[in-house]
């Protein structure tokens, strides 16, 4: 098998989300491709966990349909590995279904478990649902970046800063905290507001749980 | 899962009935040496004609789709319904292979085509080999004869050598994974060799392979070998296993041909 996965030529424009099939068997991979580029959808049909990983993947909304008894490991076992890094939603195929084996998937994140064979009517209603759980992880991922881009342009002091105001502490206690004065600290938290790009300090605070950002221990009184 | 399809049940049933003689000297297994490898191949069968299955549906599905809209491919309707054909066949090219075992049921023996035999098991085995991604060499020796043989049994032993082979195998980092299946003359014997690339086995598993209960694997019972070597003894021939010089081994048995040829050595 060709390595790097199949594109098919509707995979090329942009618009259309894409689809990634793997599947080890080639004559339902085929099917599946047909089904879904007359769709609309644009297909990358892998033969291999391997084959998918090097695919070229487009920066679109996309998910992941995946056979369960794949070689190199099943299907499952991609699931566990792509758990540490971005990937599409999944949806898994299976000959079978046994309860453990959904039960596992669906924990781990599974959108849908589909039996084979599947109606067209399942599998195009449970890749909507991935496709537009992909657009709001992507959407989310983008602010992200954005924010993480902002807050790369704060100066050091103002870095110092931001947490100290988002944990709830008085002006007075976090000019304390840092050994300068109050008028000093408002200076600095007001640049802080701008370069964020936030226009209250609720908003301040969600940015800074998006990035994930180490607040300081306040004691509880 | 769903119940098997009453068919198969047929299967179960004969060769239930054919390995009953070498169950009846397992007296010490818990359990029917031969139902882990039966569910196995039930569960292999139902896969092998449930893929197909589910292919010509959603191809049917496209062909649908394609002829829905405005102005319907043509091209693709025709190659979705090519596949579908493909597809029925391969379906039932898998019913065909079961209903050659079926043919030879029962614990008779008759005289059986080897290489037919070894055949039509790695066309069961085939979707087994290719999910495990290995590569299987096939060399039968065309002038080989027939030998007397009970054709489910002998299987039986070919199904244990092949996974044994492709389990041997599955930590190997080594592409590609090697399985072999040979038959040869050898005096008045027919050799059935099967050969995998895989870590080998060490002195101790080459002193007790053999012996019931003895296992390498995380999940074997330990009689798969055992339960070989008592068929292909019950065969009058014999089962052993060597390394090879490159890693991996080599299983193999004998069975006396029934028309051995004019000797030119000896």
């Amino acid at each position: 098998m060709s390595g790097g996965g199949h594109v098919t030529k509707s995979a090329m424009k942009p618009a259309n989300p894409m689809v990634y099939i793997v599947d080890d068997d080639a004559g339902v991979r085929e099917a599946l491709d047909s089904l879904l580029t007359s769709a609309g959808m644009g297909v990358v049909a892998c033969a291999s966990t391997r084959d998918y990983f090097r695919a070229p993947k487009p920066d679109v909304p996309s998910c992941l349909i995946l056979d369960v008894g794949l070689p190199d490991g099943g299907g499952i076992e991609l699931q566990r590995q792509l758990r540490t890094e971005d990937h599409p939603p999944i949806i898994f195929l299976s000959g079978a279904s046994d309860i453990p084996t959904t039960v596992r998937a669906i924990k781990a994140g599974a959108v849908d478990f589909l039996t084979k064979p599947c109606r067209k009517a399942d599998l195009l209603a449970a890749i909507e649902t991935a496709i537009a759980q992909d657009c709001q992880v992507r959407a989310e991922r983008a602010e992200r970046m954005r924010l993480k881009h902002r807050h790369s342009c704060l100066t050091p002091r103002e870095r110092e800063v931001l947490p100290l105001v988002v944990g709830g502490l008085l002006n007075k206690q976090a000019a304390a905290k840092l050994g300068i004065s109050e008028t000093t600290l408002q200076i600095h938290r007001g640049r802080v507001m701008r370069k964020m790009e936030a226009d209250s300090l609720a908003q301040l605070v969600r940015m800074a749980s998006m990035l994930a950002l180490p607040l300081p221990l306040t004691k509880s009184h | 899962m769903r119940n098997p399809p009453a068919w198969l049940a047929g299967v179960c049933g004969s060769l239930e009935v054919s390995t009953d003689p070498v169950h009846d000297s397992q007296t010490t297994a818990s359990q029917p040496p031969h139902a882990m490898t039966m569910r196995e191949l039930i569960a292999s069968i139902a896969h092998e004609v449930n893929q197909p299955l589910a292919a010509i549906v959603a191809n049917a599905d496209a062909c649908l789709s394609w002829l829905g809209t405005d102005q319907p491919d043509l091209a693709h309707v025709r190659e979705a319904a090519k596949r579908i054909i493909r597809d029925g066949y391969r379906a039932s090219a898998v019913l065909s292979s079961i209903r050659a075992l079926l043919k030879t049921s029962g614990p008779a023996m008759s005289e059986l085509n080897l290489n037919q035999v070894i055949r039509d098991i790695l066309e069961l085995m085939r979707n087994e080999l290719s999910r495990y991604d290995v590569v299987l060499q096939i060399d039968l020796c065309k002038q080989l004869g027939g030998v007397w043989g009970n054709r489910i049994q002998l299987q039986q032993v070919l199904i244990n050598l092949i996974k044994n082979a492709i389990e041997s195998m599955s930590d190997s980092v080594v592409r590609p994974l090697l399985v072999r299946v040979s038959t040869a003359i050898q005096g008045e014997l027919a050799v059935v060799a099967v050969e995998d690339s895989g870590s080998g086995f060490d002195a101790v598993a080459a002193e007790q392979m053999f012996e019931p209960f003895f296992t390498t694997k995380r999940e074997g019972t330990g009689v798969g070998l055992s339960i070989c070597r008592s068929i292909v003894e019950a065969h009058g021939g014999v089962l052993c296993a060597t390394r090879k010089e490159s890693p991996g081994s080599v299983f193999q048995f004998t069975v006396p041909l029934i028309h051995p040829p004019i000797s030119t050595q000896n």
